[in-house]
């Protein structure tokens, strides 16, 4: 973890409402997939607090330490960035959290993201994939427009990515969880296959059902609303379900990537 | 280098930049950014006598210019963090201030207790003044006669340097600081959130699991700094200013107003360096400005003839 300003190499519009924004760092920190980092990038304290983005990539590109992020423009926070040009400063955070480490005995790995949950699905499906997995990826946006450009998608074949459109304008017309669902009816080896999803909590919460009913090990990765990222405003909490009972648990810290059976998801 | 050392009750402050408590956990997080010894003091999460798990999510929302909190005070209780946070705290050479909270008057004494034979514990803070629990807190810090005898029995309870920290929501907030004055508090810290809301149109709901919370952040400075400035021309103890302090020009401002110390909150979050930058910020401008002592500077501010 550390905290540092980064300079903006590009800020790249990647579907309707999406950018992926690349920022030079010092150097490339030791990062897992499914860490995040906590972004500013304004002056004065309106927005207040810094943002949580999952960390897409982070390597050197030509020689560069690049740091790239991908976020969805939903308030200001997320459309002042969208405003940033190269050369622009922001300030980051990370990495944080405690980010994706497959289980031993896991061989084949099933990913499932939702809307802008794509962003923290595709680092861990890149690494799996990377390590000699079996992986298959579903994407669910709810049209076209939605879908990002970016290369591991543009490049991944029908066999491993998976694209779904509510409206039917793009891929496989319908919601993931059900393509989800069918993709676990086939599943042969329970045992030795991991579910993983990002996604609004509804979404969640339809894959929680499904891990239980198909009894294959899951792990999500939340979102919660956060203050400070690195674990001392204890604004982030989630239940989670232990031998002593229930204990509330920081995302950001313990988390974002939790064991499906032992968390409460809220709508 | 100036001296900015500052004294309250019994403690000697290397300088008089703290930081505020919920806001900077148990302090250890923080010593990956810097050394926390520089600091005054950190002042760690409120504790209980017993662990709390706190309120149910969602526990946090930004708001122009500030930001919600209701936490509940989940903390691991005073017994596990002497036991297992406090060694570390020594080991940083941080100078710590211990938050205290509880239910009944018997609670906050038995807590200030267990501290007082703590080693490494500077002083007491007494949080009289929480928002987001419904029993105790903010009923002690909302009646005078219910604050004296908290802090009465606190002050029988331990010897360290005793700081009442005051809420914003009550009429008036001299009021309270005379009676903790009284009761022989060391010093009064000031404020804890405003209490406030957020509704969410679309599901027709408040945002918080708690329904309120806690305002902080540079929105409550203006109401802060006001209370700072009346309840130091009230009591005669040194006053802690607390409140939407991000920038040493707001140090400044409590200082001018009264404040013996700050203390730094939200801005933590912000950036995790901001108490240590505020210091290093307010060393630069007393350097350049040619003041000599910070106690000559407190409460130096001109007073317009009315
Ligand atoms: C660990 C983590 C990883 C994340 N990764 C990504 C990512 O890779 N890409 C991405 O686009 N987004 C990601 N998010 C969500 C992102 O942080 C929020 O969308 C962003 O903070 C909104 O900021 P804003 O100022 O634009 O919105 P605001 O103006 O603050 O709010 C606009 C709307 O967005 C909602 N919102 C605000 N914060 C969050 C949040 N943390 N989660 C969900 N909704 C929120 C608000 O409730 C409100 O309805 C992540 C969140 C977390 C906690
Ligand atoms: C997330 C959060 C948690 C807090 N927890 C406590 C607490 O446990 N005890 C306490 O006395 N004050 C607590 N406070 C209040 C702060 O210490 C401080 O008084 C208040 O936030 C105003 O200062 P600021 O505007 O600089 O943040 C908390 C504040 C925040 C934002
Ligand atoms: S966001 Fe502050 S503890 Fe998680």
């Amino acid at each position: 973890m550390d905290f540092f300003t980064g300079t903006v190499v590009s800020n790249r519009v990647i579907s309707e409402k999406c950018h992926l924004m690349k920022v030079e760092t010092e150097k490339v920190l030791d990062y897992k997939p499914g860490q995040f980092i906590m972004v500013r990038g304004w002056k004065g304290f309106d927005p207040l607090l810094p943002r949580p983005f999952a960390i897409y990539n982070w390597r050197e590109e030509e020689g560069r330490p690049i740091l790239s992020f991908v976020f969805k423009v939903v308030g200001r926070g997320t459309s002042i960035l969208s405003g940033l040009r190269e050369g622009d400063r922001v300030q980051v955070n990370g990495p944080l959290g405690n980010g994706f480490s497959p289980p031993e005995g896991k061989e084949r790995f099933i990913l499932a993201g939702g809307g802008i949950g794509f962003s923290a699905v595709l680092p861990v499906a890149r690494s799996l994939v990377d390590s000699g997995k079996d992986v298959r990826v579903l994407l669910g946006a709810r049209t076209a427009g939605e879908i990002p450009r970016i290369g591991y998608v543009e490049e991944a074949d029908r066999d491993h990515l998976l694209i779904t459109t509510d409206d039917g304008s793009f891929g496989e017309k319908g919601i993931v969880t059900d393509f989800l669902e069918r993709e676990l009816e086939e599943v042969g080896e329970k045992e030795r296959t991991l579910l993983f999803a990002c996604g609004p909590p509804r979404m969640l919460k339809k894959v929680q059902e499904l891990a239980e009913r198909f009894g294959i090990e899951t792990y999500l990765s939340l979102e919660n609303y956060m203050a400070c990222g690195f674990g001392v405003c204890l604004g982030c909490v989630v239940d989670r379900r232990t031998e002593e009972g229930i204990i509330r648990v920081r995302v950001c810290r313990e988390g974002p990537i939790f064991r499906s059976s032992e968390v409460e998801i809220y709508d | 280098m100036i001296d900015l050392s500052v004294q309250i009750g019994k403690s000697r402050f290397k300088n008089p930049v703290f930081t505020a408590s919920g806001t900077f956990g148990y302090g250890l997080e923080f010593s990956v950014f810097y050394d926390i010894s520089q600091l005054g003091a950190v002042t760690v999460k409120g504790l209980s006598l017993e662990p709390v798990p706190g309120n149910p999510g969602p526990r946090i929302f930004e708001t122009p210019s500030g930001m919600l909190n209701a936490i509940g005070l989940q903390n691991v209780g005073v017994r596990e963090f002497v036991r297992s946070y406090l060694p570390r705290l020594r080991e940083l050479g941080a100078t710590v201030i211990a938050n205290v909270y509880g239910k009944t008057e018997e609670e906050y004494a038995s807590v200030a207790a267990i501290l007082d034979e703590a080693e490494g514990v500077e002083a007491v803070e007494l949080n009289i003044s929480c928002p987001n629990v419904k029993e105790g807190g903010i009923a002690f810090g909302a009646n005078p006669l219910l604050a004296h005898n908290v802090v009465s029995a606190v002050r029988k309870a331990t010897e360290k340097t005793l700081i009442v920290k005051l809420s914003p929501n009550v009429t008036d907030i001299t009021e309270i600081a005379v009676a903790v004055e009284e009761a022989g508090a060391d010093s009064v810290s000031l404020i804890n959130t405003l209490l406030g809301m957020v509704i969410d149109v679309e599901r027709k709901r408040a945002v918080l699991g708690s329904t309120t919370g806690g305002l902080s952040g540079p929105a409550i400075k203006p109401v802060a700094l006001r209370m700072v400035y009346q309840v130091s021309k009230k009591v005669k103890i040194p006053v802690i200013g607390i409140g939407g302090i991000m920038t040493y020009r707001d140090a400044l401002e409590f200082f001018l107003a009264g404040a013996t110390a700050i203390q730094v909150g939200t801005a933590n979050f912000v950036n995790p360096l901001s108490a240590l930058n505020i210091l290093k910020d307010l060393e630069k401008y007393f350097e350049d400005e040619g003041i000599e002592s910070l106690s000559q500077y407190v409460g130096s501010l001109a007073e317009v003839e009315s």
